[in-house]
C-alpha cells in the first residue's frame, strides 16, 4: 500500500537513498532540506533514474534549525505516514580543544531538530505510521574525536525510547550509521576520506564500508514492519563487535 | 581511600551531591563545593562540618566554570550533581523549557568536565549524575531522558579519551531528595501507589545510598566508563 513519506534531510546522502527507495516502492514522498539548490540537484537525479514515478516526489525548503519553520511546515503539510530525520551536520574534535559552539552546533542540528520535528510532526502521522531518527553511536572509541557526536546519539537514542511510549501506536526507532561512504555533492570523496574507506573495509567484518542504500533498506524495513518500536538499529558493518 | 584526597563537588549543597559532600568529609578528603546560592553553600558547609572551601557559580555560564577550576588547581575527584527536568509530553512541552534542562544538567557537567579534566591528579576521576530515565522510558519524560541519555554517552567516550583520568555515571532510580518538593501532591500519591505495588525494594533510595555509590566510583580504581544503576530494581519493571 502507497504510503507518504518526509525526510528531513532528504535531497542527498542517507536521505535521498530512502527517497529513492522509498520511490521505487511506489510511496509519496517530500524531501525537505535548507536550500532550493540541494533540492534541485536531488530533483535532477530522480528524474533521470524514474520515469513515471518521479511525480510521486515534491521539495520543501526547510531549516530544521528554526522551530518557527518546523512548525509552519508541519501546520501545512497534510496528515502523512513516515517521517524519517536525516538532516544534520557532523561535529568532531578532541574534547578539552573543542569550542563548545561547534559543540553546540552538532546538539542544534540533530538532537534540537529532531525533537522540532517529532514534536511538531505528531499530530500530523496517520495511525500505523512512524518516526525514524538517525544517530551515529555505532562508531568504536579509537575513532577519535566523537565525544560530542556519542552524547548527541545517546541523548536521541533515550528520547526516542520514550516517544515510543507517548507517541504510540505511532512507532519510533532509531538507526544508528557507521562508516557511510557517501559521495555527493557535500561530501566530496577526497583523497584523505577514500584512504580512511579502505582501511575501514579492512578492519570490518564485512569488508567493505557502507552505502547510503545498506541504510535506505533499514529504513523502510522499519516503516514497514509494524511490530518494531522503540529500538535502535546499528547499521554499521559489524563495526561495534570489532576491537579498533 | 579518599582520605586527604582532594574533591570539588558542583551542586554540592543539597540532595545527592550533599549527601556525597558529607561521605566523602567523613573519609578523610578535602572538599570543594559549588553550588548556585551562597545562602545554600553555607547551609552545606554548616551541615557538612569541618573545613570546606567552597564558590557560588553559574554552572551553566562556561565563563565561571573555568574560572572557577582555574582558581581550585590541582585536585583529584570532580562529581557534578545537578538535577533538572522538564515534565510533559512532547506534544505539550516548550522548546524553551526543554532546553534549560539541556543547558542545567546537561551543559553544566559538560563544561565541568571540559575544564576540570586538565587539573585532574593521576588516579583521579570524573563522576556525572545521570538517571534512570535513559534506558527505563517513562511517558512525560523525554526530555530527562534525552539529557540522561547524552551524559552517558559522553561518559562513555570520555573514559576513553581523558584516560588515564577515570569517567563514570551514576544512574539513580526514585531517590527522596528535595528535588522531590517540586511533586503535586495528587503526583506524589501516585508515586507511592507505584512504588508500593510494583517497586521490587517497595521504597524510594536515599541520598545517602547514591553517595555511597558515587564514593565507590572514585575509589575503586579500576572502574571506568561505567554507567552504575542504583534504582533499588527498578530498570527491571
Amino acid at each position: 500500500m502507497a504510503s507518504r513519506v518526509i525526510i528531513l534531510g532528504g535531497s542527498s546522502g542517507v536521505g535521498l537513498a530512502v527517497a529513492k527507495s522509498c520511490l521505487a516502492s511506489m510511496h509519496e514522498v517530500v524531501i525537505a532540506s535548507r536550500t532550493q539548490a540541494n533540492l534541485a540537484a536531488a530533483k535532477g537525479q530522480v528524474d533521470k533514474l524514474f520515469t513515471s514515478f518521479r511525480k510521486n516526489l515534491s521539495t520543501a525548503v526547510l531549516d530544521i534549525q528554526s522551530e518557527d519553520a518546523v512548525r509552519d511546515f508541519f501546520a501545512q503539510t497534510q496528515p502523512f505516514d513516515h517521517l524519517v530525520v536525516t538532516a544534520g551536520a557532523l561535529v568532531t574534535g578532541n574534547f578539552i580543544d573543542l569550542d563548545t559552539s561547534a559543540a553546540r552546533k552538532l546538539f542544534e542540528t540533530k538532537f534540537w531538530g529532531q525533537f522540532l520535528a517529532a514534536k511538531y510532526a505528531a499530530g500530523k502521522i496517520k495511525r500505523g505510521g512512524s518516526i525514524t531518527f538517525f544517530t551515529g553511536s555505532s562508531y568504536r572509541p579509537t575513532f577519535s574525536g566523537l565525544s560530542v557526536l556519542h552524547a548527541m546519539s545517546g541523548a536521541v537514542e533515550s528520547f526516542a525510547r520514550t516517544l515510543a511510549l507517548e507517541l504510540a501506536p505511532t512507532r519510533v526507532n532509531v538507526i544508528s550509521t557507521g562508516v557511510i561512504a557517501n559521495s555527493d555533492l557535500s561530501n566530496p570523496d577526497t583523497k584523505a576520506r577514500q584512504e580512511l574507506f579502505r582501511t575501514m573495509a579492512d578492519i570490518l567484518p564485512v569488508k567493505r564500508v557502507g552505502k547510503p542504500e545498506d541504510v535506505a533498506s533499514t529504513v523502510l524495513l522499519l516503516m514497514q514492519n509494524t511490530f518494531t518500536t522503540g529500538t535502535v538499529i546499528h547499521i554499521d558493518g559489524g563495526h561495534q563487535r570489532v576491537q579498533v | 581511600m579518599l582520605a586527604k584526597a582532594r574533591v570539588v563537588i558542583i551542586g554540592g549543597t543539597s540532595g545527592i551531591g550533599l549527601a556525597t559532600a558529607k561521605a566523602a568529609a567523613a573519609a578523610g578528603a578535602h572538599l570543594v563545593i559549588a553550588g548556585r546560592s551562597p545562602e545554600k553553600i553555607a547551609a552545606a558547609k554548616e551541615a557538612i562540618g569541618g573545613k570546606v572551601r567552597s564558590a557560588a557559580i553559574d554552572a551553566t555560564k562556561e565563563d565561571q566554570v573555568r574560572r572557577f577550576f582555574e582558581k581550585v588547581g590541582e585536585f583529584d575527584h570532580l562529581v557534578t550533581s545537578i538535577h533538572s527536568q522538564a515534565v510533559g509530553l512532547v506534544t505539550d512541552l516548550s522548546t524553551e523549557s526543554a532546553r534549560e534542562v539541556f543547558e542545567s544538567k546537561f551543559w553544566a557537567q559538560y563544561f565541568a568536565a571540559k575544564h576540570g579534566a586538565p587539573k585532574i591528579q593521576p588516579g583521579g576521576s570524573i563522576t556525572f549524575l545521570s538517571g534512570i530515565s535513559s534506558r527505563r522510558p517513562f511517558p512525560r519524560y523525554s526530555i530527562s531522558a534525552a539529557v540522561n541519555g547524552a551524559i552517558e554517552g559522553l561518559c562513555k567516550r570520555l573514559a576513553v579519551e581523558l584516560a588515564p583520568v577515570r569517567v563514570n555515571v551514576i544512574a539513580p532510580g526514585l531517590i527522596d531528595t528535595p528535588a522531590l518538593d517540586t511533586l503535586a501532591a495528587n503526583q506524589r500519591t501516585a508515586m507511592n501507589d507505584f512504588i508500593k505495588g510494583w517497586m521490587p525494594l517497595k521504597r524510594m533510595g536515599t541520598a545517602e545510598e547514591v553517595a555511597q555509590m558515587v564514593v565507590y566510583a572514585m575509589e575503586n580504581t579500576f572502574t571506568t566508563g561505567a554507567i552504575l544503576d542504583i534504582d533499588g530494581g527498578h530498570s527491571l519493571i
